[in-house]
């Protein structure tokens, strides 16, 4: 449907993006999710037309696009900052696309698609009003009409919900979902959300610093990232990173604060092996992390120095030596500030990355 | 240390009811967040208690001390607001030394405060950059070093952390709670950020139109929320809510096609409250679903509209009575699917559909 083919691109001595490949299939919503700066509006500028790449393909259905200018491509695009006409209604607003030179629907057929968009984006009854009159949530969603209105070949999404308050995002994504079932549309879509990437996206690809790092689905994400930096954008919260030095048979953590994870002997070699200096990351997710009383020797100790409730479940923060773990107990969890808290965590769930480019290290 | 009591506040802007009467006790040592949407008082009754606005009427008390004639620099409170207050042209030490040096506290003593405040922080290597090179969040901890370094009797903070990255806010939100318990400092924050309030609060006061509508600790306002909008503010996603009536130990929905049984203690009690017309309130995660109906539970027959996959957790999406209902569950849910939902009894919420108050 669409694929980017190593494209770079520069602005001066930055380098934005760097050889990114992805390929959005027919009816995916793509997301491409980093921090600011990755490269993901430059990345979705380029896919519009709104900017050359300085090498690399841009290919639409089978065509090559890199030199055609945005009209050509039949793609629609939604921004973060809203982009309606404040002098029309909402109603002239989202005909505006079907009226445009070259498109010209007749009004019956215009009037026919606007109502179905309404009903289905709740704004029906808000089609006369002008824009300065409307809400956050209210303007976002007649942005939103007017993108869907159209059927280009595929939607290029700026961080659409990233403007709304928490409350309303969290409306819009789902019913963001709700419309892609039913337009079955073609979406790249980017964000630096967490949240919304996982619950809008079909496949995420993780881009930071105009590198894409790797691309899955959330749970493939989830269960095996492949460098420090995918791990800790899966967040919410994030990945416990820890660095350690590779000692004999276990990962030292901390000497003084008693911080020594074993490794089985095989397991300890094999990443020994590929662990060039022994200079190591230890990763494991908050929900691996046991705490409480635990029984057996392996339980290791540290101190709470944060406790947020958060209804479903309580984040515990737990201090060893210089080490601040992040972990989830229960939404009743009883521990207090300063008290110590018992906590473990398996072999099988934790994570080792290289220290100094942090790639995974398989073991 | 200092306790802090608000009597019967108001503040007027022309027309606009900003504040409009506010009783509040704050305890010494506590950490109190105001909380509500935009536009709901909190932070007008924040700049009362600091002194940068007067109230219309109404008094405030540092302990036993009204202080409503008191300039703000006189109240020993220390302020951090939104947008961070640095010199820019200054480093990160001459910033936090400020109030110290102004006060003519001895070199020697400034000194040690300021070792104390950047091991407590964690700035011991940014404390010669000048602020305007630091990262966002590296710049609000500078505020806050300054804000504390004085040993203020109230810590106030004005949503603190609204300017950072969504990454830098989770962190510093965690090391505000850390530095405060480790303070013992009386903190009053104001956020319209309901997940800062349940981090951070010893107890949550829930704004809105200028009123108090509820305040209690975090658990206490999220299992028991007073109101359908503090139900649907506290929480993520917010409490499901649908109008429904009441018809002896049923709960009807839409047209009276769906029905939900009531334990029989839950339908007494609400026929005795005589109201009919009532809207009723569930967690996400005091949903459950199934594909095929479970005997001797009620339930209610839906259709999977989406679904959320979340590592832990999935959140899905149904209609009842039109209303949008997300639950979160720890099996797979497939999208598009009938089945049938369960809502924990003891965990339905009720309250008057007229007044959208709590029933009980």
């Amino acid at each position: 449907m669409l694929e980017l083919e190593g494209i770079t691109k520069r602005f001066g001595d930055i380098t934005a993006v760097n050889q990114l490949s992805i390929e959005v299939s027919a009816g995916e919503i793509f997301v491409l999710l980093g921090p600011t700066g990755a490269g993901k509006t430059t990345t979705l500028r380029i896919a519009a037309g709104l900017e050359t790449p300085d090498e690399g393909r841009v290919i639409l259905d089978g065509r090559d696009v890199t030199k055609m200018p945005p009209s050509y491509r039949d793609v629609a695009m939604i921004f973060e900052a809203h982009n309606l006409y404040p002098i029309y209604n909402v109603y002239d607003n989202i005909a505006f696309p079907l009226r445009a030179p070259g498109r010209q629907l007749p009004d019956k057929e215009i009037k026919e698609k606007i109502s179905k968009v309404a009903v289905d984006l709740h704004i029906s009854h808000l089609l006369d009003r002008e824009i300065t009159t409307l809400s956050g949530g209210e303007i976002q969603r007649a942005a939103l009409a007017r993108t869907l209105v159209r059927t280009p070949r595929i939607y290029l999404m700026d961080e659409p919900l990233s403007n709304l308050d928490l409350k309303l995002r969290e409306e819009l994504r789902v019913e963001f979902r709700e419309l892609h079932r039913r337009y079955g549309a073609t979406m790249l879509y980017v964000t630096h959300d967490f949240v919304s990437a996982v619950s809008i996206g079909n496949r995420i690809g993780i881009l930071d610093r105009g590198k894409l790092h790797q691309v899955g689905t959330p749970d493939e994400l989830h269960q095996d990232p492949r460098t420090v930096t995918v791990a800790a954008l899966m967040e919410s919260p994030p990945m416990n990173f820890m660095p350690c030095q590779m000692a004999e048979g276990s990962l030292l953590v901390d000497r003084e604060a008693k911080m020594i994870f074993p490794l089985p002997e095989g397991q300890w070699s094999k990443a020994r092996e590929k662990a060039e200096d022994g200079e190591v990351v230890l990763g494991v997710w908050p929900e691996d992390i046991k705490i409480g009383i635990l029984e057996g020797e392996r339980a290791f100790q540290g101190l709470i120095v944060g406790k947020e409730f958060q209804g479903a479940n309580t984040l515990v923060n737990l201090s060893v030596g210089k080490t601040i773990l992040k972990t989830l107990g229960d939404p009743g969890f009883q521990g207090e500030f300063g008290r110590p808290c018992r906590f473990y965590f398996p072999f099988e769930k934790i994570y080792l990355f290289d220290k100094r480019n942090g790639e995974r290290i398989y073991f | 240390m200092a306790s802090v009591r608000i009597k019967n506040l108001k503040k007027f802007y022309g027309s606009v009811k900003a504040v409009d009467g506010v009783d509040l006790e704050i305890k010494d040592q506590e950490f109190v967040v105001l909380l509500g949407p935009s536009g709901c008082g909190k932070t007008t009754t924040l700049r009362c208690i600091a002194g940068l606005e007067s109230p219309a009427s109404g008094e405030v008390y540092f302990g036993d001390r009204m202080v409503n004639a008191l300039a703000p620099a006189d109240r020993n409170i220390a302020m951090v607001f939104q947008f961070f207050a640095l010199y820019p042209h200054l480093n990160a030490m001459d910033n936090i030394s400020f109030p110290l040096r102004a006060q003519g506290v001895p070199a020697q003593k400034v000194k040690e405060k300021i070792d104390w405040v950047s091991n407590l922080l964690g700035l011991e290597t940014i404390l010669k950059r000048k602020v305007q090179t630091l990262p966002g969040g590296d710049q609000q901890k500078v505020a806050l070093a300054r804000a504390i370094v004085r040993s203020p009797a109230v810590l106030l903070l004005d949503e603190p952390l609204s300017q950072l990255d969504e990454k830098f806010r989770e962190e510093m939100r965690s090391e505000l709670g850390r530095i405060q318990k480790s303070l013992q400092v009386t903190t009053i924050y104001v956020t319209h950020d309901q997940r800062e309030a349940m981090a951070l609060a010893d107890r949550i006061v829930l704004m809105k139109d200028g009123k108090i509508l509820q305040s209690g600790s975090p658990r206490d306002i999220y299992d028991n929320p007073g109101s359908v909008f503090a139900g649907y503010f506290i929480g993520s996603p917010g409490m499901n809510f649908a109008k429904c009536v009441l018809d002896g130990n049923r709960l009807l929905f839409g047209d009276g096609q769906r029905a939900l049984q009531l334990p029989g203690d839950l339908a007494t009690l609400l026929n005795e409250k005589g109201k009919r017309n009532l809207i009723i309130g569930i967690r996400p995660e005091h949903i459950s679903f199934s594909a095929t109906q479970r005997e001797s539970v009620s339930s209610l027959k839906i259709k999977v509209t989406t679904v959320e996959k979340f590592s832990q957790f999935e959140i899905f999406s149904f209609r009842l009575s039109e209303e949008l209902f997300l639950g979160r569950v720890r099996e797979e849910v497939p999208e598009g699917a009938e089945g049938y939902v369960y809502f924990l009894p003891d965990r339905l919420r009720l309250f008057d559909a007229e007044t959208e108050r709590s029933l009980f």
